[in-house]
């Protein structure tokens, strides 16, 4: 083996801010690249003690000194070049060393990126003689780089990844990737520009340069360099830097950025879940996701001390390596021992904050508590997020030894892991609008191709409608439109979003409310659901603040800066809120629920925080009866007391009655026993158990997106008018634009459930039935027995409307006969007189009748006077 | 042989890996071909019962414990390399089950990837069982032999007393509205116990309470069956005890701090953390588990000898007779609440389906009679006697200084990253007594309404949820919730029992008194036997109970679904309380004249 002493001297590892180096000099076609001279002088002394041994001492390393290089640094008897990638790159031999620094005036500094590795010096090996194995440790891969090519290889020592090579592939890729369009090449002819030339022309426009690249796209375009990326990201993004810079100093010549471009790889395929973390990725390029916890303060970590010289003042700098700076004893200028002093506010600083992220509680297995990870993050990353936030993260996974003290000879061999953060990626606001297609990608991975068959599968069954609301919740008993209502409601309807066009965005999320008896499984019906829905929610009305259910402000008591703290709607954002006991809750806190269920936002003032949260979430609220039992006689306002405004903004209102049946009761027995009696096993083969549901669910969720056929518009609009004209004979309006838009809604959801694509008649049927069904059980006026939406959307039936201006009428009249303007009467004589006419008027309706004729600015009410006016 | 095994497990590990083999050398199988069967086992010390200053480092002990927390995955070496650096030999040795490894002085260590392997382990924050009482550690304890031991623990306790007696005086002083809930002669131990499980985590730690010290322990798990240990449950664990003084977490060893926060990046993480996860081995012991085994129950009196009780119906008749009479001594002479209580004793979750905890019985015995001042309450004197029938059982007394100043509820506080125990962490099994006649008028905070919440919450589904401050985790529980209250109980959804009485004073654990040791023992495994029966119900029971049903409905349309699950449930109840695995039709029918009993008083009072 002949190995090629590169780079003896290599250029000072050197600050951004002091060096100057020209990416464009770098001769890089010619294999041997020239040696960069940085335009400071590096004193010789300190330029003399960074020769390669130094490093190879380095990998040799005594316990102590040494971290991340347990696992990464290859065997250390090798002699090898030394790159310093973080400096003016240097790739090439001490004869090629000519020194040309042709400093232009538009020359862009470096920053080292903490993020890729505190040691960012590589070295190459040269493996002209071919395949060794003492170069290669027996690596098939590296074997197969050097075979194919007989001219000098430069590899990273330890890798198989070849520089020259690596930035080819990368700049072919950025320059020629085009992303490919779902439809396959239909619009052949309309030539797509190549999407990262895309990117470096917004970094040359926005001056921020970074480069994020998808690790999918590069996949696609060549699956070894991406292979290289995974298992060496410390060696090779630091290639890929070089590359993006060297072509956008090509395309940009003049443009001079804040520092060079720094490439942020995201979206690795071997995304992990947090509990499957192993020693084996360690010094990976992983993607991982959770919810960010905690964050320090920002640290500044030094980067390079600055030392003086006590007697002579002569001083010198040390990098940081790895934590330790290797302290210089000797003064390199008048030879005294131990007077070199630490400056501090000379030395470079880097910024840095610990991130704690945990498991998102949605991966967390029962029983477990949720696993953490620290992440650093430096530079601009630093507050990059906040606690709360749910991110995924692509970084490298680190492990350092913990070990109890140097000097002694015990070892505390247990390691100290965690990610450097190369990217972050926020399930910010803006992201979550198209969210569907980001879950959809993320369920293509969680989804095998097998169950995604099986699903499809079960979605050709004639009766998946039945199969899939007994599956849902079988413990309770029938109440079949109910589940199916609950079942179209985790479906939900298609999100419309015209704000383009100024009409805003249509509710897709479907309301509903469950009334009845208690005892009626309400709550468990609610529990159900909560438990079934990924981001489900569950409050009682009871217990909850209007502060609890939306967010409230509050100052951290370590920083005074003040957070803000979700509550229940907002945490279920795209998912459903389970709210129990509706009518205990205080009119305050139902106040909010306005704005969320029509506009599905959420408004906050408060301590100097303005803003409006996403809130488009699912209502399932259940309620009892004022009266605690449901009055046969009263309408459904009366009986739970519910604002009309409120009520009408559920889609579908259901009654859950305790039928009084004995078939009904011995069935009920029946099942109930049986849940005492049947074991597991059995019971996995009546239903379809709730995996299966959840992901059916979750699928037809992601990835379908019915839109309306023109039969079954026809047939909607023929649908509303029916309902229109039902109620104008008797001179009642008996729908509203609202329950054509819940029809819309209802019928979306059912085209989903059978996974199709178009809304046909057979959705808008079962649309129309259900909401029938639900009108009939709420809307049903109890004098005359005609379903009549005023009851819903106005609080009163139009025949009680009727009723109340005949008393007024009434109450008029008799006004007007009996006493002159301005004179008082008692409401409870003219209670009396008017019982003499018109027969079983009670108190409420009467004071309703006085209130109409106070609009009409007849009489004044005061307290339990009446004055006429 | 065995001898070795017990005081040089490690000598004997690094001998199997000498041997070479696959995985983990045959460690795990060797073990537990060793420790087979119970005697084998209960030679091992016990951490429950040795002081820890009576172990040596590296000896084999097991641990009887709950798992509060589990901590992150933490990486180690698994095998290493020892170079000689005169000689150049070399060595390779196993670096599991150890947290620290000396070399000797011409060694040194060898970091070549190549020979090392890293492997991890997880670690679990256990704490002895909470609301244990009294008699079921003796048990234990003497399951352990060794009258030296019994000795030293003895002596040891009886130092603990003291103390204990003393702090237990101040803090009737400092906070008197924290009432103390005990019978008197088990207050002291009580109220201990009280803190171990109030916040055994911080209490631990150094320098907060030196009382309980040994108590709790960090269990290192090795392999991939993690998933298997949850929270609150309750594991038996046979491993390597540890207790190097190296493991505590040093603040800083370099003598300039300043220079270290900047240049050691670990400083940077909060000092609360480190210390919170690596507190001083001597107080918090490390064991590093070989074999576990999780378990299902913790009455020392329920093994595998016990099954001839349940063959011999006669005894399981004089005992439930037993437990009648007892208990019926301390409700005040009231037969029926006694035996709704026995049946609550006995209950506890055997299934889920969908959100349905299957066998939860919740009880509210109201109309209890008002303390006088000075007195101890009816809820304290009926538990006094609770402790020394039940393995595990807890008392909380609803005070509204109690409501709004505890918290219930675990909770994950970041900035230790541990998750501090609430009062109602308890594992799997555990009575737990809520004395409502305690409450007073007055205002309930924000956390007093969270508090009353997961009271509800509770008793309704039998889950607790943990506050991980930005969302809530549910976490099964099993734990039966009986109410004593003057009036119909805050907590609803529960059996209400008003309580008849016929004697006026409560007569304290004077029934138990009464009882001869046999007795008692046989009481007791009564109890923990007939908990463990696996029930079913007979097919042919399903027309009966919907006929029944049905002609319930008829009578009363009050009659809900809810009141069918009841019914099930009681019926369970009355099964395993006569000690069988199937319902008979008598049982039925005692189940509902029972009921029926019930349901009269509820209109009579």
């Amino acid at each position: 083996v002949k190995f090629n002493f590169a780079g003896g001297k290599c250029a000072k590892k050197n600050s951004g801010v002091l060096s100057h180096s020209e990416l464009e000099n770098m001769d890089s076609d010619a294999g041997n690249g020239a040696t960069l001279q940085t335009s400071d002088v590096t004193s010789p002394t300190h330029s003399s003690q960074r020769t390669p041994r130094r490093h190879a001492s380095h990998l040799a390393s005594s316990p102590g000194s040494q971290g991340a290089g347990l696992f990464s640094s290859p065997p250390s008897h090798m002699p090898a070049s030394e790159i310093d990638l973080s400096s003016p790159l240097s790739y090439g031999t001490p004869s090629s060393r000519i020194g040309l620094p042709t400093t232009k005036s538009g020359s862009t500094p470096i920053r080292p990126r903490n993020d890729i590795g505190t040691a960012g010096r590589l070295r190459e090996v040269n493996l002209t003689t071919g395949p060794s194995d003492a170069v290669n440790g027996g690596d098939p891969v590296s074997s197969a780089v050097t075979s194919e090519g007989a001219e000098a290889h430069l590899v990273i020592w330890g890798t198989d990844v070849n520089v020259q090579d690596t930035k080819k592939k990368f700049k072919e890729f950025l320059e020629t990737f085009v992303l490919e369009s779902d439809e396959g090449g239909a619009q052949a002819d309309k030539v797509e520009p190549p999407l990262y030339m895309a990117r470096l022309d917004e970094v040359y426009l926005l001056e921020e340069p970074f480069l994020p690249i998808d690790c999918e796209h590069l996949k696609r375009f060549n699956a070894d360099l991406y292979a290289q990326l995974v298992r060496y990201p410390q060696e090779v993004i630091p290639t890929l830097d070089l590359a993006a810079n060297q072509l956008f100093s090509t395309n940009y010549p003049d443009m001079t950025l804040k520092h060079q471009i720094q490439v942020r790889p995201y979206n690795a395929e071997m995304t992990k879940n947090m509990r499957m973390l192993n020693p084996e990725d360690i010094d990976q390029l992983i993607t991982i996701s959770g919810m960010v916890v905690r964050m320090s303060s920002l640290i500044p970590e030094m980067r390079e001390a600055f030392f003086r010289c006590s007697v002579c003042c002569n001083t010198t700098t040390v990098a940081v390596d790895r934590g330790r700076i290797a302290e210089p004893t000797v003064c390199s200028n008048c030879q005294t021992l131990h007077s070199m002093t630490l400056v501090h506010n000379l030395s470079l600083f880097t910024d840095k904050q610990v991130i704690k992220l945990q498991e998102s509680p949605d991966d967390m297995p029962p029983g477990q508590t949720p696993h953490t990870v620290s992440l650093y993050a430096y530079h601009d990353l630093v507050d990059a997020v906040q606690p709360g936030d749910r991110v995924t993260v692509t970084g490298i996974y680190r492990a350092m030894p913990l070990r109890v003290n140097p000097r002694q000879r015990t070892v505390k061999a247990v390691y100290n892991t965690y990610i450097d953060v190369i990217h972050f990626r926020k399930a910010d606001a803006k992201r979550l609008r198209d969210r569907d297609e980001e879950s959809a990608e993320g369920l293509k991975k969680t989804f095998t191709a097998e169950r995604i068959e099986e699903l499809k599968q079960l979605s050709t069954q004639p009766d998946i409608y039945e199969r899939l609301a007994r599956a849902l919740a079988p413990s309770i008993y029938e109440n079949d439109d109910i589940k199916k209502g609950i079942l179209l409601q985790l479906f939900g309807g298609t999100k419309k979003d015209f704000e383009n066009t100024g009409r805003g965005r249509f509710r897709a999320d479907i309301n509903i409310l469950l009334c009845g008896d208690p005892g009626t499984s309400k709550s468990q019906l609610l529990q159900y659901v909560h438990h079934l829905m990924p981001r489900g929610q569950y409050t009682s009305g009871k217990g909850s603040s209007a502060v609890g259910l939306t967010a409230y402000v509050m100052k951290d008591p370590e920083t005074r800066q003040t957070v803000l703290q979700t509550g229940a709607l907002v945490l279920s954002d795209n998912g459903i809120c389970c709210i129990d006991e509706f009518d205990k809750m205080s009119d305050s806190t139902r106040a909010v629920l306005h704005e969320v269920m029509e506009q599905q936002t959420l408004s906050i003032a408060k301590a100097g925080i303005i803003c409006t949260l996403n809130a488009r979430t699912s209502i399932l609220a259940g309620a009892n009866p004022r009266m605690s039992k449901w009055d046969e006689k009263l309408t459904i306002v009366e009986n739970i007391q519910l604002p009309h405004t409120l009520l009408s903004r559920f889609d579908l209102v259901f009654l859950m009655l305790d039928p009084q049946d004995e078939q009904f009761d011995c069935r009920l027995a029946f099942h109930l026993v049986s849940l005492y009696h049947i074991t597991e096993a059995e019971k996995e083969g009546v239903h379809m158990d709730m995996t299966t549901l959840r992901d059916y669910i979750a699928y037809a969720r992601s990835y379908l997106h019915p839109t309306l056929s023109e039969e079954a518009a026809q047939s909607l609009v023929q649908a509303y008018v029916d309902m229109r004209k039902i109620g104008s004979g008797k001179g009642a309006v008996t729908a509203y634009p609202r329950q054509l838009e819940s029809l819309i809604r209802l019928a979306e959801a059912h085209a989903k459930m059978r996974f199709s694509t178009t809304v046909d008649i057979v959705d808008v049927e079962e649309a129309k039935r259900l909401h029938r069904e639900a009108l009939k059980q709420s809307a049903t006026d109890p004098k005359t027995g005609i379903i009549d939406v005023s009851i819903l959307t106005t609080g009163v039936s139009s025949s009680e409307r009727a009723r109340r201006e005949s008393i007024a009428k009434e109450v008029k009249k008799l006004l007007q006969t009996k006493a002159k303007s301005g004179t008082q009467m008692k409401v409870d004589a003219i209670l009396e007189q008017i019982k003499q006419s018109q027969m079983g008027v009670t108190p409420a309706q009467l004071q309703a009748a006085l209130r109409l004729l106070q609009d009409e600015d007849f009489l004044t009410v005061s307290g339990q006077s009446v004055r006429i006016c | 042989m065995s001898d070795l095994i017990i005081s040089e497990p490690l000598t004997v590990i690094q001998g199997l890996f000498e041997k070479g083999g696959k995985g983990d050398w045959g460690v795990e199988a060797f073990f537990s071909s060793h420790f087979a069967t119970a005697d084998d086992i209960e030679k091992v010390p016990s951490l429950n019962d040795r002081p820890l200053h009576a172990l040596t480092d590296g000896c084999l002990v097991r641990y009887r414990c709950m798992i509060q927390d589990q901590f992150e995955p933490e990486y180690y070496l698994n095998t290493y390399q020892l170079v000689n650096t005169a000689t150049g030999g070399k060595v390779l040795c196993c670096g599991k089950y150890r947290d620290v490894f000396n070399y000797p002085p011409n060694y040194e260590l060898n970091e070549d990837p190549d020979v090392t392997i890293t492997d991890e382990r997880t670690t679990l924050y256990c704490v002895p069982i909470p609301a244990e009482t009294e008699w079921a550690k003796a048990a234990f304890r003497r399951d352990t032999d060794g009258p030296v031991v019994e000795d030293e623990r003895s002596s040891r306790r009886g130092t603990k007393r003291g103390l204990c007696d003393e702090g237990d005086g101040d803090d009737e002083w400092m906070d008197s509205d924290v009432q103390s809930v005990d019978g008197v002669s088990k207050r002291c131990k009580q109220h201990d116990g009280g803190h171990i499980e109030g916040d055994g985590g911080q209490k631990s730690l150094p320098g907060l309470d030196e009382k309980e010290i040994s108590v709790s322990c960090l269990v290192k798990v090795y392999g991939d069956s993690i998933e298997q240990f949850k929270v609150a449950s309750m594991v038996e664990f046979v491993g390597i005890l540890s207790v190097s003084p190296s493991l505590a977490c040093f603040d800083h060893n370099s003598s300039d701090p300043d220079q270290d926060l900047l240049l050691n990046p670990f400083a940077a993480e909060g000092a609360a953390e480190r210390k919170a996860h690596s507190p001083p081995p001597s107080l918090v012991p490390r064991l590093h588990c070989i074999l576990s085994r999780t378990l299902s129950h913790s009455n020392p009196l329920v093994t595998s000898g016990s099954l001839p009780l349940l063959k011999d119906s006669s005894a399981v008749g004089v005992a439930r007779e037993l437990a009648l009479s007892v208990l019926t001594e301390v409700l005040l002479g009231d037969r029926l609440a006694a035996e709704y209580t026995l049946l609550h004793m006995l209950s506890s979750v055997y299934g889920r389906t969908e959100v349905l905890a299957l066998g939860s019985f919740a009880v509210n015995i109201s109309r209890c009679p008002v303390p006088r001042a000075q007195s101890l309450s009816f809820a304290s004197s009926f538990f006094s006697v609770l402790q020394d029938l039940v393995p595990k059982c807890h008392i909380l007394p609803m005070t509204l200084a109690n409501m709004n100043t505890l918290r219930f509820t675990p909770k994950k506080d970041y900035e230790t990253n541990r998750i501090q125990p609430g009062t109602l962490q308890f594992s799997a099994g555990t009575l737990l007594v809520i004395d409502e006649t305690q409450l007073s008028p007055g205002r309930l905070n924000e956390q007093g309404v969270k508090n009353l919440a997961s009271l509800c919450h509770l008793s309704r589904w039998q889950k607790i949820h943990y506050d991980f401050q930005y969302y809530n985790t549910e976490f099964n529980c099993d734990m039966p919730v009986m109410v004593f209250s003057e009036g119909r109980s805050m907590i609803k959804d529960n059996c209400e029992v008003p309580l008849d009485p016929v004697a006026m004073a409560p007569s304290g654990d004077r029934a138990i008194k009464r009882l001869t040791e046999h007795q008692l023992h046989n009481l007791r495994e009564y109890l923990g036997v007939c908990r463990e029966i696996q029930y079913s119900l007979p097919t042919e029971f399903q027309t009966i109970v919907g006929d029944d049903f049905v002609a319930l409905r008829k009578v009363d349309p009050g009659v809900t679904a809810d009141t069918l699950h009841h019914l099930l449930c009681l019926a369970r109840l009355v099964s395993i309380s006569y000690g069988c695995a199937e319902m008979s039709v008598e049982q039925w029918r005692h189940v509902r004249e029972l009921e029926l009993q019930r349901k009269n008083r509820l209109l009579r009072l």
